[in-house]
């Protein structure tokens, strides 16, 4: 008993509850202990009686281990003592026969269960003698045999063998084990459970039996189910110990010596002893154990990357010989440059060790070569992937406001250090994407978003390498939505819509109801349009026309096509067209979208200048006039529709700076009344404008609290809040409104782009990585508010309207 | 993590595409799930792993987390119970309480 127990037992005192406590527990020693204690503090008849249950169990107990010896010596102490209860007397005279092996035949005659547990014991142990009584000694070697046999694997003879204990003998609880085990080696589970489930749940054949079928993951009828009763407690311990032993039997019969010592010096955290094993294991010259060598380095390297300190790693790289795929620990030494990347000074030490590895797949022979090009590509989109992690931390950095950063101000001159490490990051980031294109297209992100960096550098030579990267990235994957769209708006703008009709006609074969492509398809039947206009085919344009009329029809627009049917008469017959676009106007609930769609066809169609002078006037006026949450959502629309498909015309810069003239008083108003979809769209249009961050904030926020079941803003919104500094944000409503908004793309009518979607999980993983330390952070605070999230409505008047784009493109 | 998923196909490092899927299904054919679920869980689990060779590699060369853990490869390794007799002794041993 333990020094503690002993101190509990002298404050409360012995207590008959707790002899009978520990019998229940199965401590037959420490029961026997209290139990004699009570008797001695009060020799009462109650504690006598129980201190002769206590005696009968410590006796049977030792008589189950085989310590008959010991058995014996506590039998003898309890026939010393003056017994008083019947059951203790019967108990004696059992004892007693079991023990000195005195069991006469009448008395087993007379107690069946004395005969099954003499039966039993004599199996179990054979240097007991079986007294005479019915053929049971014969019978006992009968069973043995038939255990020698199915141990040496002959079953069809222990089978037969068996067959000489009838059926009413107190061992043919044995016969049905024997049977039961030959099964089990042969992978026989009906004959196995038909024999099995026979058994007597409370005779050691079923434990034994009920310990194999555990072994193999199996359950047998009967077994003990735990935290059911004291009794089913008891019998959990007794199963526990009986895998145990067949779990140490399993492990020193496998032959993995070293991986047990493995293993336990893992468990005891000691890695010195573990790594003089691995030591031992790698010395051997066995392919087995140079195969389990390389999986348990694997296990390894990986948590030693994840160490917070390096003497982990540095133990592990001096004692143990590096693994296959990372000869020189440069793969290790990258992921840990990867795991301390210093943000703000960029991932130079992750790309040196990241290269380094890049150069020694050289030295690895077994690798082919495709797989070396596969490896290097991963590789380098690696290092690109960390490169933009800085990039978006320093463009943040960049754009921030320094009057919103009130915890960390910036230093006057971090400003301008941040842009000169932006501009060199981004000069690298391109370097190494175009070297991941190069060494395989088995990769298209590298290539898509290679392709966004040159769209969006815009000039001339940078777009041309844009088309040549999309059209590489297309031939080899010819199902890629991203180059498909690209290029059928690449073709349309450079004045090839004919070169866009097929890649269009196949992307719709594989994905007919994809909005985007449905999209490109109007947006290609209108280039065609523009090019009969153009060239002055005029008929051919009248039949693309009505087909575009028609597509247009079922989505319930309809202006485009009649501005277009209005163009043509430009052409041929001026006054009658204006007498329609003055029908037009007058019709149309939103004058502004006809007039700005106007103004847009005078480019499509490359009509004279005064045209556009006659339609960019009242297109002004229409514009600059106060805008209701409608009117701005039918605009907004019209500006998205030109930025999806990277359409534009002359005079679009003036009149999207109106457009947000006009919008301010709407953003800053809470009287105003938005539908969903205006405001959706809205929102849209600001999500590109850098310079319109306050107003993109206000409407956002607005979105998110009048429609929190839309998914876009709601999205749209977290992801301002993030780009906020951290501390100003309340994180915990911000993950609960992350995970509103994939609620409510999986189950709303409008879903996220996959894009978007990712995007949104990247936010939720960072949130949820940071929750915790804010959850103690606004408890120590004492409120979840944690101040106003966006700036005062004031400061739009502030507002720089700093796009000076050149109108003329 | 590649390794192992190579090893449970009894695949070398440069097995090919066709040669990873050919070797599956000989395993599909050899180990039916209705009669061995947890090694034909293993075949789909290695397969499902190494028939992408772009993100098997990025799984091998990035992820800091190991695919298992020392305890479960030594649980693994010790040979299925069936798969020799265990001695009379030791059998009778486990009714001993």
């Amino acid at each position: 008993m333990s020094r503690q127990n002993q101190k509990n037992r002298e404050k409360s005192g012995p207590s008959p509850e707790s002899a009978r406590r520990q019998m229940e527990k199965g401590n037959a020693k420490e029961a026997l202990k209290e139990a004699k204690l009570c008797y001695r503090a009060d020799p009462c008849n109650d504690h006598q009686i129980l201190l002769e249950q206590a005696f009968l169990f410590r006796i049977d107990q030792l008589y189950r281990f085989n310590q008959l010896d010991d058995a014996r010596a506590v039998l003898h102490d309890l026939t010393a003592i003056k017994n008083v209860a019947a059951e203790t007397i019967t108990g004696i005279q059992r004892m007693q026969m079991l023990l000195n092996n005195q069991v006469s035949a009448a008395a087993l005659s007379d107690n069946a269960e004395l005969l099954t547990e003499v039966a039993d014991r004599a199996v179990l142990d054979p240097s007991i003698p079986v007294p005479n009584q019915n053929d049971l000694p014969k019978q006992v070697q009968v069973v043995r045999e038939a255990l020698r046999l199915v141990e040496q694997g002959e079953d069809q003879s222990a089978t037969d063998c068996l067959n000489e204990i009838p059926r009413s003998s107190p061992l043919s609880d044995w016969r049905l084990f024997v049977r039961g085990l030959s099964a089990f080696y042969q992978y026989d589970q009906e004959r196995m459970l038909a024999n099995w489930s026979r058994l007597d749940a409370n005779r050691p054949a079923h434990r034994i039996a009920a310990t194999l079928m555990r072994a193999i993951k199996s359950e047998l009828p009967g077994s003990p189910s735990s935290g059911q009763s004291n009794v089913g407690e008891i019998a959990d311990v007794k199963a526990r110990d009986a895998d145990r032993r067949l779990e140490i039997y399993q492990k020193d019969s496998s032959g993995n010596g070293i991986l047990n010592e493995i293993v336990e010096f893992v468990q005891k955290a000691n890695m010195r002893a573990t790594y003089a094993a691995m030591k031992r294991l790698n010395g051997s010259k066995s392919p087995e154990h140079q195969q389990l060598y390389e999986r348990l380095m694997d296990v390894f390297w990986r948590d030693s990357s994840r160490a917070e300190s390096n003497s982990a790693r540095t133990l592990l790289t001096r004692t143990l010989s590096p693994p296959l795929l990372d000869p020189h620990w440069n793969r290790l030494n990258a992921i840990s440059a990867d795991e301390n990347l210093p943000i703000d000074e960029g991932p130079d030490e992750s790309e040196r060790c990241w290269r380094a590895y890049i150069d020694e797949l050289e030295e690895m022979p077994f690798l082919a070569s495709e797989q070396k090009e596969v490896i290097t590509a991963v590789i380098l989109e690696h290092i690109a992937d960390l490169l933009k992690n800085v990039l978006d931390y320093l463009e943040d950095k960049i754009d921030e406001d320094p009057a919103e950063d009130w915890h960390f101000p910036p230093e006057a001159d971090s400003r301008e250090r941040f842009k000169s490490l932006y501009n060199r990051f981004e000069k690298n980031q391109e370097e190494v994407l175009l070297e991941c294109t190069q060494q395989s297209v088995k990769l298209p992100e590298p290539f898509t978003r290679l392709i966004s960096i040159y769209e969006s550098q815009g000039t001339k030579l940078s777009l041309k390498k844009a088309e040549s990267l999309a059209a590489d990235l297309f031939s080899s994957h010819p199902g890629n939505l991203f180059a498909s769209c690209w290029l059928i708006k690449r073709y349309c703008q450079i004045g090839k819509p004919q070169n866009a009709r097929s890649i269009l006609t196949d992307a719709l074969t594989l994905r007919p109801r994809d909005a985007t492509l449905n999209e490109l398809r109007n947006y290609l039947s209108s280039q065609f349009i523009c090019q009969h206009v153009q060239e002055r085919q005029l008929t051919l344009a009248n039949e693309e026309i009505e087909r575009f009329a028609a597509s247009q029809k079922v989505v319930g627009d309809t202006v485009l096509s009649q501005v277009y049917s209005v163009g043509i008469k430009l052409i041929t017959s001026p006054e009658t067209a204006r007498e329609e676009i003055a029908t037009l106007v007058e019709q149309s609930k939103e004058p502004c979208v006809i007039w700005l769609n106007l103004c847009r066809l005078v480019t499509d169609f490359k009509l004279s200048k005064n045209w556009r002078t006659e339609f960019d006037k009242p297109a002004r006026e229409a514009l600059s006039k106060e805008l209701t949450a409608e009117r701005a959502g039918e605009i907004a629309r019209f500006f998205l529709s030109l930025r999806r498909n990277g359409h534009n015309y002359v005079g679009r810069v003036e009149h999207e700076k109106l457009f947000i003239k006009a919008i301010k008083p709407l953003s800053n108003s809470h009287r105003t009344i938005w539908a969903q979809e205006d405001l959706r769209d809205v929102c849209e249009f600001f999500l590109d404008r850098k310079d319109q961050k306050l107003i993109r904030r206000a409407l956002l926020e607005r979105g998110a609290k009048l429609f929190p079941s839309d998914a876009h803003l709601l999205f749209w919104y977290c992801r301002e809040l993030m780009r906020l500094d951290s501390w100003r944000v309340n994180r915990i409503e911000l993950s609960q409104m992350l995970r509103a908004a994939i609620r409510s793309h999986e189950s709303g009518p409008r879903q996220l782009s996959p894009g978007d979607l990712k995007e949104l999980k990247s936010l939720q993983k960072e949130v949820e990585l940071h929750k915790p330390f804010f959850e103690k952070f606004f408890e120590a605070m004492g409120h979840h508010e944690f101040g106003g999230l966006f700036s005062d409505p004031d400061d739009f008047d502030d507002d720089d309207d700093d796009d000076d784009d050149d109108d003329d493109f | 993590m590649l390794l192992e998923h190579l090893q449970t196909l009894g695949l070398s490092l440069n097995a090919t595409g066709e040669e990873i899927r050919n070797r599956y299904l000989d395993l599909v054919k050899q180990f039916p799930p209705e009669q061995f679920p947890q090694r034909a869980t293993q075949i789909r689990c290695a397969y499902d792993f190494l028939r992408d060779p772009v993100h098997a590699w990025k799984e091998e060369l990035f992820s800091t987390k190991p695919a298992t853990s020392i305890e479960a490869i030594a649980l693994e390794l010790i040979p299925d119970i069936r798969s020799s007799r265990i001695p009379t002794d030791v059998l009778l041993s486990l009714a001993r309480s």
